[in-house]
């Protein structure tokens, strides 16, 4: 009771559901994500199918959905669910190795650059601008026709165009805090460069990172998909969101089924993961808008 | 903006068809094809462009298929009447009078030796078929004589779909790039009227032709590329093409129903098959090869895949060629035996890791890989897919046997009607790679094709004999999983009339044949 007056509630109304700040759509989105997740982790407890789903041909082709197999089956007779269950631990695996790789080399990237300044910047920066210069779907195209067959080649030709955002969100990071006094004292102290980065720097970057980072997993698995659809994915009978789609693309519209269940799955994760980012930001924003008003002058 | 070049070219040749005959609008005929014609050189062309070489060139002889049931005949093309002598080294073709190339040359005895000298000047791929051709005589202009080093069937081998055409002499030395970029001198009923390599090739009525033209005949034929299957599918049922090849098996009842349009199917000398390498381990043993071919679904492929479309192929002669050997050796799917013989060979489970590589776009090369990878899974061998470009696919397999692909997944169909380009050209000894791909080496077997190919033209009946025993060696050795021999079905629209596929050459539509 000695809080008796709430102090900092934002407007509007108060979230239903409330998960770490979130309002309510990113809340949704969390919980959409956790089933998803849940799901795919479960995948050989919830399909009657499950070497079907890795692949193996069954004996219905082209079945609509029914009670046996709720999504129906593909053109060597698997069962949709099964595959979509399976395609999806593959989607999340690839979108979660790409964006990793993306911070991993953006991040300290970003952070040298803005902490050095001067050249170190400029040759950073540019190696960016060049990399940003390409739209990154067909940045992704060229690196794995180039690179060839293979989930290792799949994730270094998609996140190897997607690090220079994480280098510019670093970079924008410590440029804000570069010259707060915190910095400027532990340098008078000899405190090595490396360090400094590491313990003042590098936890001003961790939300805006982790914030994008949200935001792309849901591009990711758009990227993988659309890589696959256009035959540049992992081989076949690997299953995969977007190779189904361009299996199961002829068969429109007499066999709906067959793409419009993976269809429904890239969509629902891809935007669930947006609308988790979009969420996170915002209450992020509020609180740093918030702490930055508080703070005594 | 492809579209609108289309259309700009489209709308470009119609006008000048029109402008000098307003009152009647061309009949236009369109036709969709799965993959782009990559050498309109008539003398070195080897793939999918006698789409468009057979409506602008003609041969001296052409192929054709015996109506219910009877026997196939040679009809006479740019040549009337042929003999042979005694000796059978020396053949007389008389030739058509009255017949100009697209560029108002006559045709002639001259016309016959340039193009035949071309062929074997430029060595193309199927230039082979000219070997026993020392040289080609001109005593009066519509006379022409080939002499021969050794007895060849020379009437059947000018039938051939390839290298066989007839070229004005007015061409000179000018190479294929002069071909390519859409220029043609034949005699034919059609002239090239617009070229986009990969896009469209738009053909023409040649008002010189030397033949009729039948009742409500087309003008304008436009032979459009399509890679992706729904977009093929999609022109057709919208009335957007009347002719497509390469449908989707399964699609193929919805399309029938259909009212605009049909489904027709006409016999082919078609086949599918995968290569095997045995030229390097494991697949150099026989006896991985029988177990790889014992452990193929057959059944599921032929009866369910492909719903019966097909049959499955018995050697590497496709059924109802001479040559086909009905009593040779067919793998059926037997799992255990096939494990036994891995067991036998020395192969431990799950120690056997193979690649195989098929032609991206097309869906039933995938299909078929993706069944033989599940049942190769049971008796432990993995196999690895690998989708390419048809390019890429023969630039592995032909650079270096020890470090391609295991298994090579293609198609095949014969230059001329004849079981030697399916034995010869597959599976004969070659010191330089050329298509056969599974780098097989058999003296007892090339003796058998030599034995066939040299008394091709005395004894038919021996020469079949002989190529039907080559077929029983190579069914045995398996050199190759034999899958299927398969039908031409295409989708047609029903405006279309007079429309008759020919096995001899593939997915042409011979375009002064129909009309609408």
């Amino acid at each position: 009771m000695r809080h008796a007056a709430p102090t900092h509630r934002r407007p509007g109304p108060r979230p239903i559901l409330s998960l770490w700040g979130l309002d309510r759509v990113g809340t949704l989105s969390f919980v959409v994500i956790a089933v998803i997740l849940g799901c795919i982790a479960l995948a050989p407890f919830l399909t009657g199918y499950p070497e079907q789903g890795l692949g193996t041909p069954g004996p219905d082709r082209l079945v609509a959905p029914s009670s046996e197999h709720i999504m129906g089956t593909d053109r060597l007779g698997r069962d949709l669910w099964a595959r979509i269950l399976y395609g999806g631990r593959l989607s999340v695996l690839l979108a979660v190795l790409v964006v990793s790789l993306a911070v991993i080399i953006g991040t300290p990237l970003g952070i040298i650059a803005g902490y050095f300044g001067g050249w170190v910047d400029e040759v950073i920066m540019r190696v960016v601008d060049v990399f940003l210069a390409f739209p990154p779907l067909l940045l992704a195209i060229f690196l794995s026709a180039l690179l060839g067959p293979g989930l290792l080649n799949l994730v270094l030709a998609i996140g190897l165009g997607w690090w220079p955002w994480y280098t510019r969100i670093a970079r924008a990071q410590v440029l804000s805090y570069r010259q707060r006094p915190f910095v400027e004292a532990a340098e008078f102290m000899g405190v090595h460069p490396v360090t400094i980065m590491r313990r003042h720097l590098l936890p001003f970057v961790g939300t805006p990172v982790m914030i994008q980072s949200t935001l792309d997993l849901g591009s990711a698995i758009l990227t993988v998909a659309a890589l696959s659809f256009l035959g540049l994915g992992l081989p076949p009978p690997t299953p995969d969101w977007g190779q189904i789609i361009s299996e199961g693309r002829v068969y429109f519209p007499d066999r709906w089924w067959y793409v419009t269940f993976p269809g429904l799955a890239i969509f629902t994760v891809a935007l669930a993961f947006n609308l988790l980012g979009d969420s996170i930001r915002h209450s992020r924003e509020s609180e740093h808008s918030r702490a930055t008003n508080h703070e005594p002058s | 903006m492809k579209l609108i070049r289309h259309l700009l070219i489209a709308v470009a040749s119609v006008l000048a068809i029109q402008l000098p005959a307003l009152a009647q609008s061309p009949s236009i005929f369109t036709a969709t094809y799965s993959s782009g014609f990559i050498d309109l050189d008539p003398s070195t062309a080897a793939s999918s462009e006698i789409a468009v070489l057979a409506n602008v060139y003609e041969p001296l002889v052409w192929w054709q298929p015996g109506s219910d049931g009877g026997d196939a005949d040679l009809m006479p093309g740019l040549a009337t009447s042929w003999d042979v002598s005694e000796d059978q080294l020396t053949w007389t073709f008389k030739l058509r009078d009255g017949v100009v190339f697209h560029d108002g040359t006559p045709f002639t005895s001259e016309a016959v030796k340039y193009s035949i000298e071309r062929t074997q000047r430029l060595e193309g791929a199927s230039s082979w078929i000219w070997w026993a051709v020392q040289s080609v005589e001109t005593p009066d202009a519509l006379t022409a004589v080939f002499k021969l080093s050794d007895p060849s069937p020379i009437a059947l081998i000018a039938s051939s779909a390839y290298n066989a055409w007839m070229v004005s002499p007015s061409v000179g030395d000018k190479a294929g790039d002069w071909f390519n970029a859409g220029n043609a001198a034949g005699t034919g009923p059609f002239t090239i009227r617009a070229y986009e390599p990969g896009v469209q090739a738009i053909l023409q009525r040649f008002d010189n032709y030397w033949g009729d033209k039948p009742e409500g005949g087309i003008d304008i034929a436009v032979l459009d590329i399509v890679e992706d299957p729904v977009l093929r599918e999609q022109r057709l049922l919208g009335g957007k093409s009347d002719w497509s090849e390469n449908l989707e098996t399964d699609n193929l009842a919805q399309i029938d129903e259909n009212p605009n349009v049909s489904v027709v199917r006409f016999n082919a000398f078609q086949n599918f098959f995968g290569m095997y390498n045995t030229a390097k381990p494991p697949l150099d043993n026989l006896a991985v090869r029988q177990a790889l071919s014992y452990a193929y679904p057959y059944d599921l492929l032929v009866n369910d895949i492909m719903a019966g479309q097909v049959t499955q192929a018995r050697g590497a002669v496709p059924v109802g060629m001479p040559g086909h050997a009905s009593d040779a050796m067919q793998f059926s799917q037997d799992l255990d035996k096939a494990r036994q013989l891995l067991t036998d060979a020395g192969i431990e489970d799950n120690s056997l890791n193979l690649t195989v590589t098929y032609t991206t776009g097309l869906p039933e090369p995938q299909k078929a890989a993706e069944l033989y990878k599940a049942t190769l899974a049971e008796i432990g061998v993995n196999l690895t897919l690998q989708p390419m470009s048809w390019e890429a696919q023969y630039e592995m397999a032909t650079a270096d046997p020890a470090s391609a692909q295991d298994i090579f997944m293609m198609f095949w169909w014969p230059t001329y009607v004849t079981s030697l380009d399916f034995l010869s050209s597959l599976f004969r000894s070659e010191d330089t790679i050329n298509y056969n791909l599974s780098y097989y080496q058999n003296p007892a077997f090339d003796a058998l094709v030599d034995e066939g190919a040299d008394t091709m033209a005395t004894d038919a009946a021996a020469s079949a004999k002989s190529f039907e025993e080559a077929s029983r060696v190579l069914a045995a050795d398996a050199p190759a999983v034999f899958l299927y021999d398969q039908q031409s079905v295409y989708g047609v629209s029903n405006a279309i009339k007079g429309y008759q596929a020919n096995p001899a050459y593939t997915n042409v539509v011979f375009l002064n044949q129909i009309s609408r």
